[in-house]
């Protein structure tokens, strides 16, 4: 058990030791014929990491609370609209095509046009996560709410469930794997969103700032790559918590459902 | 359950393997032909900044009115984007020469590209900040404690420069704030100071209901703090190879230039006509503003192009400075005139 | 649900968003009468006035786009539905790639450009590239929740009847994940296309994106903005709605369950 857990640990790290490893004897370089410049060695990186560590944090701290908050509210937004489609099968599918043309406009096309709807520096960021991450929870709740284990709801019907109940007791538990897909996929969505309306806000702080401060300086790029690890560490963190909080939500619903049977 | 385990190791790590050698393969494969070619038609790549427009107009000049053909030339001019910058599309091969900002050039040679600048093709800073006249803010001194827009990116440093020279700290003494490439900011108040180029923006705010005396101007070059613009960069081994046709390139280049500075209004058309950026009207007016600083007042045309030690040497000094590099570069490292001088003779 | 009753919803939809925005436009215009009025919330009228003007170079625009849309999707897909093919197979390989897949999705353009332009010394193909890499990762992590979500019974039944893996993959996993890889594709077709007007801004001379990006720095949101980004979301919603039509072919019993359900 206890050398399970040393494995399940250490195996994750090994392709990325390798891959770091490899770049920083510069094979990678050769072999693809990268300049350093444009792909800092990893300690070159960790250099300009430890030397800004002050700035990148308090740059993380503008990042993440819009990135977190953008990705719930348009979670929510999502799960929304998929249940309102699922509500009323007839009147609601327009609004997935709405949701699915809104997510379609680029994100570079998005962030100046909500820094002209909206004032201030947070309103205009959140605007654009909100509408990046709520694209795949509304498509994939919406298959959740609507792909249902047919011999339950065939039993639901026999028994004359209520709509209501329908949604209560097999919509929505249905739906949980799919909202965490949703979530999953959402990660890389929000975090992408936030440091291309970072481009674009009139703000001078945050890590979307900093890498397109830093990597169009041709002598500052390994600080545009250490925040670009930065943000790729935070993302995969946000991730690994969507996945613990996944585990510990199915396990309690898939319990459940043993019980009822 | 080992056997899978190993399995699943052996399949994550050449799934990596495979990615990186398949595109190694990829690019072995590519790289010669692009070589050979080049030679046969002595063809030039030139990589812009931007979308065609009058800040280029003597390098679309030369092309379209058989400047480059009669050197025995085919030149392409790929415009420019928002995520690639000229210096990575030299140093990857995909242009041979590069329009730039000499400032911007500096902090790749500082960074290890081997680059030299051949053709300093703004004499002077073209960079202003703009406030509104009624604001009161005239010199850069008076802009202490003010709102000042900028489009960073290292574009940043001149705005440093100038705040050293008048005794302020940059990162305190003035609130900066990221500026779009609009005018939108300075319009609703949100920045007491916007950066504007003499030939794009300061004309768009002319052109849209500003006169020349709501506005105050500050001129990097009056403070003392201009950095060099736009030059024509080459990597240095390339020009090496290939001195002839850079000079014949350069010699073709002036006389695009010279057109250009002679005839704005049918170099600002052409320039239209390519790009159908913006109106033809506005292209002209650039083009004639940016004659002004490819030869400004006291200059001729036989300098066009002309590699000034002062004023390059000013740009590495206040680069320093500013922080926009770490060392004082060698001019002679970072510059070479002597293909200017061949082809201006 | 039938389909003309999706079409009506679907018209309805839109016809309510448009009076809406018209709504906007009217009130920013013509009641508080902001001066930026234009560059928010265009009227109706004056986009498609702006789009007719200059309809066909637009639309030549979009076939440009939406034709590396097409490129990098079905690459990107393959490569995805490969990675969550094998992350599916073996627990360990995902454990051991896809923080890393995840983390290959945090570098901008702006960091990864130079990159693939310097390995393929090729604007087109650097193109389809990063429309592709932008598309692999939701189709991955879709087929792969899908494949994992095949219940464990069913797993364990094939396992009774000693079928191999191969077989199990091929008979029970996988057409059960279809739903959920479809589900993936309906989301990155659509962020193809995003990808695809991304990366015309790569010193290239055409698509949507290069519509986009040189009026939006050449006067902000003004002019041919407005339907250039219609147009970006018109995509991918075709997009969208040609993985719909696929999945309608192709999964032949899902839409035998849905008709079962009505």
């Amino acid at each position: 058990m206890k050398k399970d857990r040393l494995q399940s640990i250490l195996l994750p790290i090994l392709p990325g030791a390798v891959i770091l490893v490899l770049l920083q004897s510069g094979i990678i370089h050769k072999l693809l014929k990268i300049k350093i410049l444009q792909l800092p060695k990893p300690m070159d990186i960790l250099v300009a990491l430890t030397e800004n560590l002050t700035k990148i944090f308090s740059d993380a701290a503008v990042t993440m609370f819009p990135a977190v908050c953008g990705l719930i509210l348009g979670a929510l937004l999502g799960y929304g609209v998929a249940l309102l489609v699922t509500a009323l099968p007839n009147g609601g599918y327009g609004c997935l095509f709405i949701i699915t043309m809104i997510n379609s406009v680029p994100i570079a096309a998005l962030a100046p046009l909500m820094n002209r709807w909206f004032s201030g520096v947070l309103a205009p960021k959140l605007a654009v996560i909100i509408i990046a991450a709520s694209g795949a929870m509304a498509v994939n709740a919406f298959r959740g709410l609507n792909d249902l284990p047919q011999n339950v709801l065939e039993l639901m019907r026999v028994n004359a469930a209520s709509k209501l109940k329908v949604f209560t007791k097999l919509r929505i538990p249905n739906s949980l794997p799919s909202v965490f897909t949703a979530l999953k996929i959402g990660v890389p969505a929000a975090m992408l969103a936030t440091i291309i309306a970072e481009f674009f806000s009139s703000e001078t702080a945050g890590l979307g700032y900093m890498i397109k401060y830093s990597l169009k300086v041709g002598n500052q790029k390994q600080v545009g790559w250490a925040y670009i690890a930065v943000v790729s560490v935070f993302s995969i963190l946000l991730y690994e918590v969507i996945c613990l909080a996944e585990h510990l939500l199915l396990k309690r619903y898939r319990g459940k459902r043993r019980i009822n049977k | 359950m080992k056997i899978k385990r190993l399995a699943g190791i052996v399949v994550g790590l050449s799934l990596i393997g495979g990615a990186l050698s398949g595109c190694g393969g990829q690019q072995s494969a590519s790289a010669p032909s692009g070589d050979s070619a080049e030679k046969q038609k002595d063809k030039i790549t030139v990589q812009s900044l931007w979308l065609p427009q009058g800040q280029f107009a003597g390098l679309y000049a030369a092309k379209e009115k058989g400047f480059y053909d009669a050197e025995g030339i085919d030149v392409e001019i790929l415009p420019g984007g928002t995520d690639v910058s000229s210096e990575e599309q030299v140093e990857n091969d995909i242009a041979q020469v590069g329009v730039a900002f000499y400032s911007s050039v500096l902090t790749y040679q500082e960074g290890g590209y081997d680059f030299i600048n051949v053709f300093q093709t703004f004499k002077k800073s073209p960079q202003y900040l703009v406030t509104k006249a009624d604001s009161g803010i005239k010199t850069g001194a008076d802009l202490k404690g003010k709102k000042v827009g900028s489009w960073f990116g290292g574009r940043q440093y001149e705005f440093y420069a100038l705040a050293q020279l008048n005794g302020m700290d940059p990162q305190k003494d003035i609130e900066w704030k990221q500026q779009d490439y609009t005018m939108d900011q300075f319009n609703s108040g949100g920045l007491d100071a916007a950066s504007a180029m003499s030939y794009n923006e300061y004309l768009l705010l002319l052109e849209n209901g500003y006169s020349e005396d709501d506005l105050n101007i500050i001129d990097m070059n009056k403070e003392g703090a201009a950095l060099l613009e736009d030059c024509l960069f080459v990597k240095r081994s390339w020009a090496e190879q290939n001195e002839d046709l850079l000079v014949r390139f350069l010699r073709a280049t002036i006389k695009g230039w010279k057109y250009a500075v002679e005839n704005p209004e049918e170099a600002g058309t052409l320039v239209y006509d390519i790009g159908k950026s913006a109106t033809p009207e506005h292209q002209i007016a650039m083009t004639k503003k940016v004659a002004e600083l490819v030869i400004p007042e006291g200059s001729d045309a036989s300098k066009i192009g002309y590699l000034d030690k002062t004023d390059i040497q000013r740009t590495i000094d206040l680069g320093y400075q500013s922080g926009l590099i770490k060392n004082k570069i060698n001019i002679e490292d970072s510059i070479d005139s002597s293909y200017w001088e061949k082809a201006s003779k | 649900m039938k389909t003309y009753k999706k079409l009506l919803s679907s018209v309805l939809w839109l016809a309510a968003a448009l009076i809406i925005w018209e709504a906007a436009a009217y009130i920013l215009r013509d009641v508080i009468c902001d001066p930026l009025a234009a560059k928010k919330v265009p009227g109706l009228l004056e986009i498609g006035a702006s789009f007719l003007q200059n309809s066909v170079e637009l639309m030549r625009q979009a076939g440009v786009t939406m034709s590396y849309a097409a490129a990098g999707f079905a690459l990107g897909a393959s490569v995805g539905i490969i990675l969550g093919l094998a992350m599916s197979i073996s627990g360990l390989c995902e454990k051991m790639i896809l923080p890393y897949l995840l983390a290959s999705q945090m570098i901008p353009i702006i960091g990864l450009a130079p990159i693939i332009l310097g390995l393929f010394k090729d604007i087109a193909v650097s193109r389809v590239v990063i429309a592709a890499y932008i598309t692999f990762f939701p189709v991955s992590v879709n087929f792969l929740s899908g494949l994992k979500a095949s219940e464990e019974n069913l797993k364990s039944m094939m396992r009774v009847y000693a079928a191999d893996k191969c077989r199990l993959y091929s008979k029970l996993l996988v057409p059960n994940a279809l739903p959920y890889l479809f589900s993936g594709l309906k989301i990155s077709a659509p962020m193809a296309v995003t990808a695809a007007v991304l990366v015309d801004t790569l010193s290239s001379k055409d698509g949507i994106g290069y519509v986009i990006v040189f009026t939006l720095y050449g006067g902000g949101t003004t002019g041919q903005f407005w339907p250039a980004v219609i147009i970006a979301a018109l995509l991918g919603l075709l997009s969208f709605l040609i993985i719909s039509a696929a999945e309608y072919i192709l999964i032949p019993w899902k839409r035998q369950k849905e008709e079962v359900r009505k």
